[in-house]
């Protein structure tokens, strides 16, 4: 092949991925979107991985994607669907439990069980983490400012224009949430340990940081910022599992024109020139294009695939200090029945949400404290949703899928990461016993299971470290910095080589915004 | 009815009152010790031995805001002379940081980011304002705009991660990162360790004024000025009427005063002396002290020990569990240790250690039981890791934390008055106090001596000459 028969190639089929390629196509550009896995989706995946049982294998929830993408790819004609959650419930050792409801009411009775005072002041924290949730929803939806260039004058400006909206107390609980630790954060406003425990534990989902490390009460903003239908902080199942989600993506993007392979494992870059001049695949086969996209973090995109000689030095050194450091693994469950919550029996409504094994502050800062010398916790902080209670074609009639994200459980074990696969089943088992607290005869029910350690989403999935996010969400690696100073821009110090993935910025989550504004940017400097 | 009465004789109280007097106000000061001097006066703990002061790193190096009372660097000496300093390692090595091929290089960059950190953290304003910003944004534009990249990608970081970026040597990494275990509640893991230490070399390193001596002098001249120095009396309240405010003390008297200067702990003067009602939740500060004092007399002083200040520091991971421990409430076996030997009187055989990771209150609180363990635990590793010292402690003095918080009227027993956590320097929360009160605001980050109290001297003079 002489000449390119593509505009741009994306490498990984991820849901940035895809989003990139959607409005790449719409834009009339010829795109090949490549796939190493047979599925699409990357981390945004569902799997049929027992007979007749549907589970998002990774990713699990969906809030933060943006609305913006919907709208302009028409989402929700290619089968975007997602179903509000209208719970979320604290399993805990007494009669009850705590659940918190859609219905302000509802929750404050609930909390009014453990600390009244907490009961009045909830609405009032929703409403503060909301207004500050929008804020920074605001800065996700645009580029981040790369340095003192007027290109970005526009950008700077804007963020200067969303911190004089705040008054001076809204700037300070602004600073505090950049920088406090996500328990010390709730303090601020609330009395009761057992309400912070499943609060503070949204600050830590994806990081290798406790609940006490200043810096995570950030990422609790991160669980603000979800919009759906434009209703602000609400968690959704996505109808199909997340892969739905990136099916949706896909749809459009071949709607609009894209190719999508699958089964494509892209093995090496072509660089010539410090210029990217296509990809090429196990199979040997070469494809050129103008442009090549990387859905892929930065580890494997320029470490991995180009290779640290044909960057410069201080770009090498600094992707060798970004920070992956996984700390988190999944447990998935085919269920032949539900078994009751000792606190709470019956399949109610509460079942219908996000449900947290995170009993207290304390729980969850010990389970840091066992991960941070290289071990698993021994009771770990556990998010389990059961999808199949609202959506049922997930799972055959009776049955359900159950999944569970765990944390900590460190990539870098003490012995090393490679020990993980000897480890595995006692992963496993450590999750079923804490479970086996809350709800016994958990065992009892399980038909199949499946469990994904740090070292298994790095195999499966390729994220490096295992770590979720294509890189912890912590302050010095985001906006500016993510992944590094220099390379925010969605460019790398190779010529048409461009990267769309979470490890750019906005980062994180089932959010689209990299892949939007990677593809956003590439068309206007390839106009 | 006074012009001005100052709440509490710390070098801070000392230096406001010196000044108000000298500006011709009639000037009480209250000290509810039987002594003035505070956390960094001398104190005779035994007959016949002193420690001098309980705070390592205390106060500032630059003596610049106590000219106009006259005192200047020659009149003082100075505490951790690096020649007079060493730092052993958990085995009771000595090393040196100095010789580590990445230290050059790290105290550069360190010190091309001081004069930002001050403007930023170190300016007498109360808020973060467009001033201290713009002069920020100069000193940034001055390094071409490398210390912003540098500055906004090491704050975040941890004590560990940042010193990796340096060294390799685990014991040097762990001297550098224990002068932070003063400043907040965290360990050499814990985020933003990095921001500590940069802030720490800002505010002027580990080269400070000897504080026993800086006490003498600035009482001597609060004396001289005229100032009523009344020890022994302990306000516990203070009150606005429509045109004077009353200071109630403990013992049932008041006095009334045109303007109060509070050089107590502001943690204190909001959540105790004023209403408290007036702290919102969200304005609390955090101050959650770890440093117990352990003064120590001996028999004899060993001639091969020459060192006026030395830093038992620990590896890394030693100290992230000793943090552990502390963070649960229990006391750590092994901890960092800062002992500094006798403030000048060559024939007084006493140390002050200061034990850097001791939990402020204990399960169960602190019983004759945890103390004992306490000390015994920091007397153990004291002639471990000095062998020098074994066989010569006669007595030991032991204040917690609990302690610290009670004897000086310093919330969460923290040394320094509160936690110097970014959002408590940038946005320290300031509810209305009533007219006529004062406060100094926290900015030992400048590395001014006395920095706080003359700040709030300042203010009331200002405030009263507009009326």
């Amino acid at each position: 092949m002489s000449t390119s028969q593509y505009d741009a190639i994306v490498v990984g089929a991820g849901h940035n991925g895809l989003v990139c390629a959607a409005y790449l196509a719409r834009a009339g550009r010829k795109v090949l979107v490549l796939e190493r896995r047979d599925v699409l989706g990357g981390a945004a995946v569902s799997e049929e991985v027992f007979p007749g049982f549907t589970f998002s294998v990774a990713s699990y929830v969906v809030s933060l994607f943006r609305p913006r993408i919907i709208r302009e790819l028409n989402l929700a004609q290619h089968g975007y669907q997602v179903i509000p959650m209208d719970c979320a419930f604290q399993p805990l050792h007494d009669d009850h439990g705590l659940a918190r409801w859609g219905d302000p009411d509802r929750t404050r009775l609930e909390i009014a069980r453990y600390s009244p005072q907490d009961a009045e002041v909830y609405p009032e924290f929703s409403r503060a983490m909301t207004r500050m949730g929008q804020l920074a929803a605001q800065i996700i939806d645009q580029p981040a400012p790369t340095g003192l260039h007027w290109r970005h004058a526009r950008t700077v400006r804007n963020i200067w224009k969303i911190w004089k909206q705040l008054d001076p107390k809204e700037q300070d609980l602004l600073v505090k949430l950049l920088t406090l630790s996500a328990a010390d954060f709730l303090d601020l406003w609330f009395e009761s340990d057992i309400l912070k425990g499943p609060l503070s534990a949204s600050g830590i989902i994806g990081t290798f940081k406790g609940v006490c490390s200043p810096g995570t009460a950030y990422v609790l903003l991160h669980h603000y910022m979800g919009e759906i239908d434009g209703a602000f902080r609400s968690w959704g199942f996505s109808v199909g599992g997340t892969g739905a989600v990136s099916m949706a993506c896909a749809r459009a993007a071949r709607h609009f024109g894209a190719t999508i392979r699958t089964g494509a494992s892209v093995t090496d870059i072509m660089i010539a020139n410090n210029r990217a001049a296509g990809v090429v695949l196990d199979s040997g086969e070469e494809i050129k294009a103008r442009a090549v996209i990387s859905n892929l973090d930065p580890h494997n995109t320029l470490t991995k695939l180009v290779g640290h000689q044909h960057l410069p030095d201080d770009v090498a050194k600094s992707l060798d200090r970004f920070k992956y450091r996984g700390s988190s693994g999944k447990v998935n469950l085919a269920l032949n029945g539900l078994p009751d919550f000792t606190c709470r029996p019956g399949i109610g409504d509460h079942l219908r949400g996000d449900i947290a094994i995170a009993p207290n502050v304390q729980y969850l800062e010990r389970a840091y404290d066992e991960a941070k010398y290289g071990a698993y916790s021994k009771r770990p902080f556990i998010n389990v949703v059961i999808p199949s209670l609202t959506d049922p074609t997930v799972a055959p009639p009776g049955c359900h899928v159950m999944s569970c994200f765990i944390q900590y459980a460190p990539y870098e074990l003490a012995s090393g990461p490679a020990t993980w696969d000897r480890e595995r089943e006692n992963f496993g088992q450590t999750v079923l016993d804490t479970l086996e607290e809350y709800m016994p005869g958990l065992r009892k029910h399980i038909l199949h299971m499946q469990v994904l350690t740090p070292l298994d989403l790095e195999r499966t999935f390729g994220l490096a470290q295992g770590n979720i996010f294509h890189g912890e969400l912590s302050l010095e690696q985001l906006l500016f910095q993510r992944p590094a100073w220099g390379l925010a821009s969605y460019r790398t110090p190779i010529k048409n080589l461009w990267m769309c993935g979470s490890g750019t910025h906005p980062g994180g989550g089932i959010m689209g915004a990299s892949g939007e504004l990677a593809a956003k940017a590439w068309l206007r400097a390839n106009r | 009815m006074w012009d001005s009465v100052v709440i509490g004789g710390g070098c801070n109280g000392l230096a406001a009152a010196s000044l108000l007097a000298k500006s011709g106000k009639q000037t009480l000061l209250l000290e509810q010790r039987p002594f003035v001097g505070g956390l960094s006066g001398a104190f005779e703990f035994q007959s016949g031995h002193w420690i001098g002061g309980m705070r390592p790193y205390a106060g500032g190096r630059n003596l610049e805001l106590l000219k106009p009372l006259g005192i200047t660097t020659d009149k003082l000496t100075w505490h951790y002379q690096p020649e007079l300093s060493t730092i052993r390692d958990g085995d009771g090595q000595t090393i040196d940081p100095t010789s580590e091929p990445g230290f050059v290089q790290y105290r550069t960059k360190l010190q091309r980011l001081t004069p930002v950190l001050r403007q930023v953290f170190g300016a007498p304003a109360r808020k973060l304002s467009a001033s201290r910003v713009l002069g920020a944004i100069k000193g940034l534009a001055r390094s071409k705009l490398a210390g912003a990249r540098e500055l906004a990608r090491w704050a975040p970081l941890s004590a560990q991660d940042f010193l990796d970026e340096f060294f390799s040597s685990d014991s040097v990494k762990g001297a550098l990162t224990a002068p932070i275990l003063l400043r907040t509640h965290g360990g050499p893991w814990t985020p933003f360790g990095a921001l500590q230490i940069m802030l720490h070399e800002a505010s002027g390193g580990d080269n400070r004024p000897n504080g026993p001596l800086l006490t003498q002098l600035l009482s001597a001249t609060a004396l001289n000025e005229g100032v009523t120095i009344q020890t022994g009396h302990k306000a516990i309240a203070i009150y606005s009427d429509p045109d004077h405010l009353v200071v109630s003390l403990a013992d049932g008297t008041s006095v009334t005063a045109r303007s109060v200067i509070a050089a107590c702990s502001r943690k204190h003067l909001f959540e105790s002396l004023l209403d408290p009602a007036l702290t919102s939740s969200e304005s609390r500060l955090r101050a959650q002290g770890t440093c117990a004092v352990l003064a120590v007399s001996m028999d004899s002083w060993p001639e091969s020990l020459k060192s006026k200040h030395i830093l038992c520091a620990l590896d890394m991971t030693t100290m992230e569990r000793a943090f552990d421990s502390v963070k649960r409430g229990s006391i750590p076996d092994q901890q960092v240790l800062d002992v500094a030997a006798p403030h000048g009187d060559t024939d007084d055989h006493a140390v002050r250690v200061c034990a850097l990771q001791t939990p402020h209150s204990p399960a169960g609180g602190w019983t004759k039981q945890h103390r004992d363990t306490l000390e015994k635990q920091i007397l153990e590793q004291l002639t471990r890791h000095i062998p020098e010292l074994s066989g010569r402690i006669s007595h030991a003095h032991l204040w917690t934390p609990a302690d610290l918080e009670k004897d000086f009227a310093l919330p969460g027993g923290h040394l320094w008055h509160f936690q110097r956590d970014l959002d408590q320097l940038t946005h320290p929360p300031v509810p209305e106090a009533p007219k006529g009160v004062f406060w100094g605001n926290a900015n030992m980050e400048s590395g001014y001596a006395c920095a706080s109290g003359v700040n709030a001297a300042h203010t009331a003079l200002s405030a009263r000459n507009r009326r």
